[in-house]
């Protein structure tokens, strides 16, 4: 294993954070690095030395009136009412349905909204009937039309075809 | 929590105000200290304190007593400790020139960063000074205060692993500092 890794990994062993698995690779390479070894030796005579500073320190404290006083101040203030959403642990979940909820029916309503492309297998199949024709005769279909629509412009061609699949122009 | 504090809990829930005494004096002085080590200043450490145990009492009706009360209270000081820094350097900036506001970006040279008490905590805040905020807050939650990994992110409302990497580089560079600055406190343990 490479130093740099170890180095990684050292002020985790000295605060004794790391895995076992991985503490054990570490001890393994201190046996053929001197300098990771120091280095850990280092980190941790470091943390012990702070920790022994922080010990013998002489701990700040209040004098007697003074602590009297606070503790007067603080109990005279009123005790707060919880408030309806605090500590509820449902809320993120309840804010991730709601926002799902509002795409699903943004999405529903456009596509309500959206026009209805004509399908051309559809309008190949239905008659389609022109003022200036005369009325077909029952069972006799004169007249078909094929509508051709651009999605994305909205342009839309319709073909009128005469019962022999001659294009004739009806728009005259 | 343990069974007495969740017994003064509930006492003075129920109006009994003489129960908050008993249940906040442990954390007392451990409070002060933090508080101390995080703003530097002895008047600043109080003030912090007061408005932890201010809030502790404000807000107790919001504590889960099936949950730890110490890391309770010790998340209110670590949050009332950033708003009072906050509120202190806004004051500050707006209370100082250009010409003072240079002046005060060295640290230690202020009057009120002079540190009060003997050469332990002198050298311990010198060493604290060598970190950032957060990695100061992890450093003494966890290496002073011996809190576990896990407590300290709830704490510091923090993911274990942001700890983790503030935690390795605070490790860093307080080693540096005392190797450089006092290195006779490594000498014994090597």
């Amino acid at each position: 294993m490479k130093c740099q890794k170890i180095e990684k990994w050292i002020p985790r062993l000295a605060g004794n954070e790391l895995p076992a698995k991985k503490a054990a690779r570490v001890k393994a390479h201190f046996e053929k690095c001197a300098g990771c070894r120091k280095e850990a030796a280092e980190f941790e005579a470091a943390l012990k030395a702070a920790r022994a500073l922080a010990r013998a320190d002489e701990p700040l404290d209040w004098s007697e009136a003074e602590w009297r006083h606070l503790l007067r101040n603080v109990t005279a203030a009123k005790i707060e009412k919880k408030k309806a959403w605090a500590g509820w642990p449902l809320k993120p979940a309840l804010a991730g349905a709601l926002l799902l909820l509002l795409i699903a029916a943004g999405t529903f309503l456009l596509l309500k909204k959206a026009p209805v492309q004509p399908d051309i297998q559809a309008a190949l199949k239905t008659p389609a009937v022109s003022a200036a024709k005369p009325a077909p005769q029952p069972g006799k279909q004169e007249v078909q039309s094929m509508t051709i629509v651009s999605k994305e412009t909205g342009l839309k061609i319709i073909w009128f075809f005469n019962k022999n699949f001659v294009w004739e122009d009806y728009g005259k | 929590m343990n069974e007495r504090e969740k017994d003064l809990v509930k006492r003075v829930l129920n109006g009994d105000l003489a129960a908050f005494e008993p249940l906040i004096t442990p954390y007392r002085r451990p409070l002060l200290g933090l508080a101390y080590r995080i703003t530097r200043n002895a008047e600043d450490a109080k003030e912090v304190a007061q408005e932890t145990f201010l809030r502790t009492f404000k807000y107790l009706k919001n504590f889960d007593v099936e949950k730890n009360f110490k890391s309770w209270i010790y998340q209110i000081l670590v949050h009332a400790a950033r708003n009072f820094e906050i509120k202190k350097t806004k004051q500050e900036n707006l209370a100082m020139s250009e010409p003072l506001k240079e002046m005060a970006a060295a640290p230690g040279d202020r009057p009120e960063d002079r540190q009060e008490g003997g050469e332990f905590r002198t050298r311990l805040m010198d060493c604290l000074d060598v970190l950032t905020p957060r990695e100061k807050e992890v450093f003494l939650l966890r290496d002073i205060e011996e809190l576990s990994i896990q407590e300290s992110a709830k704490i510091l409302k923090c993911s274990a692993i942001s700890v983790r990497v503030h935690l390795s580089a605070a490790r860093k560079k307080i080693r540096t500092r005392i190797k450089n600055r006092y290195p006779e406190l490594l000498e014994g343990a090597l």
